[in-house]
C-alpha cells in the first residue's frame, strides 16, 4: 500500500456512516430515513448532517413528502453516488491486493 | 489505511448489502395465503356451479377478487417501505398479468373472440409467464421451474372439459403457487437469520 492510494480514496465516502449509508442505498431503489436510522444505529442530526453532505455532492437524492400527516423522507442513491460508491470499493480491493503481492 | 483495515471495510460492506438484501427480500407469505385462498375460492366457485347457482359465481368471483387484494395489502412487506428495483419490477409485471387476465375473462369472451372455456387455459399461460419472470427476478430456481407448471396446466386444460379441469387447477395451484411460496419463505428465513 502506498500513499497516494489513500489519497485516492474519497473522503466523502470514507466516513462510517456515509459508507453505511450507500452500502444500504445501493442494495435498494429507496429507503425511508427512519429505516437507514435504525440500520446505522444512529441519531437523527448525525443521519441529517451525514446525509446533507452527502446530497450536496450528488451522490443522493432525498425527497420529501407526507405519508398521512406524517412527513417522510426518502433517500435516493444517484447515478454519480453509484460510480463513486463502485470506484471507492475499486480501489479499497486494490489497496488489498498490492499489498498482498507487495508483502 | 492498512490492508486490514480495508479488507474489514469491504466486509463490512458486503454485510450491510447482505443484510439490507435479506430484510427487503420477499417472504413468500403472499404467495402462501393467496394460494390457499385461491384454492378455496376456485373449489366454492366449482361446486356452486356444480349445483347450477350460477348467478352466484359472480358474487364469488368478486369476493375472490377483494379476498386476494386484502391478502396483497397485507402481505407484501410494507413495514420497512424500503422500495427495491425487484419489487418494483415484480409488482408491475403481475399487475401487467392481472390486467390482462382480467380482459381475457370478462371482455373478450363477451365480444365472442373465444369461447368462455378458452379463458382458464389462457389465464393458465399468462400465469405461467409471470411466475416465471418472478423466479427470475428472485432468482429462486424453484419458482422459475414453477413457470413450468403452469404452462403444463394450461395444456392440461386444453385437453379436458369435466370435472378434471378443478383437479388440474388445484394441483398446478399447490405446485406451481404455494410450493414455491414455501421455499421462498424457507430461503427469506435462512438469509434472514444469517
Amino acid at each position: 500500500m502506498n500513499h497516494a492510494q489513500i489519497l485516492q480514496l474519497d473522503p466523502l465516502i470514507h466516513a462510517p456512516i456515509r459508507l453505511g449509508i450507500l452500502s444500504i442505498l445501493v442494495a435498494v431503489e429507496s429507503a425511508p430515513f427512519s429505516y437507514l436510522k435504525d440500520r446505522l444505529d444512529t441519531s437523527d442530526g448525525n443521519l441529517s448532517t451525514h446525509l446533507t453532505k452527502l446530497e450536496q455532492a450528488g451522490y443522493v437524492s432525498i425527497e420529501k413528502s407526507f405519508q398521512g400527516k406524517r412527513p417522510l423522507t426518502t433517500c435516493f442513491m444517484t447515478e454519480m453516488g453509484r460510480k463513486a460508491f463502485e470506484t471507492y470499493l475499486e480501489q479499497l480491493e486494490r489497496i488489498v491486493k498490492t499489498t498482498k503481492s507487495g508483502e | 489505511m492498512e490492508r486490514e483495515q480495508a479488507q474489514q471495510e469491504i466486509s463490512m460492506i458486503r454485510e450491510m448489502i447482505e443484510k439490507t438484501k435479506a430484510e427487503t427480500a420477499e417472504s413468500g407469505w403472499f404467495f402462501i395465503l393467496i394460494g390457499i385462498f385461491i384454492m378455496v375460492a376456485t373449489s366454492g366457485i366449482a361446486l356452486l356451479e356444480s349445483l347450477n347457482l350460477h348467478q352466484w359465481v359472480w358474487v364469488a368471483l368478486v369476493v375472490m377478487l377483494v379476498g386476494g387484494a386484502v391478502i396483497g395489502h397485507f402481505t407484501i412487506e410494507k413495514k420497512t417501505r424500503v422500495r427495491t428495483y425487484a419489487k418494483t419490477v415484480w409488482v408491475s409485471t403481475w399487475t401487467a398479468c392481472s390486467m390482462a387476465i382480467l380482459l381475457m375473462t370478462f371482455l373478450f369472451p363477451f365480444l365472442d373472440l373465444y369461447p368462455m372455456s378458452t379463458v382458464p387455459v389462457l389465464a393458465l399461460l399468462v400465469i405461467g409467464v409471470a411466475v416465471f419472470v418472478t423466479g427470475v427476478i428472485f432468482e429462486t430456481r424453484a419458482v422459475i421451474y414453477s413457470g413450468f407448471v403452469w404452462w403444463a396446466g394450461a395444456i392440461g386444460m386444453a385437453l379436458v372439459f369435466d370435472i378434471t379441469r378443478l383437479y388440474i387447477m388445484l394441483a398446478t395451484l399447490f405446485l406451481g403457487w404455494v410450493l414455491p411460496g414455501i421455499i421462498l419463505n424457507r430461503q427469506y428465513q435462512r438469509r434472514s437469520h444469517a
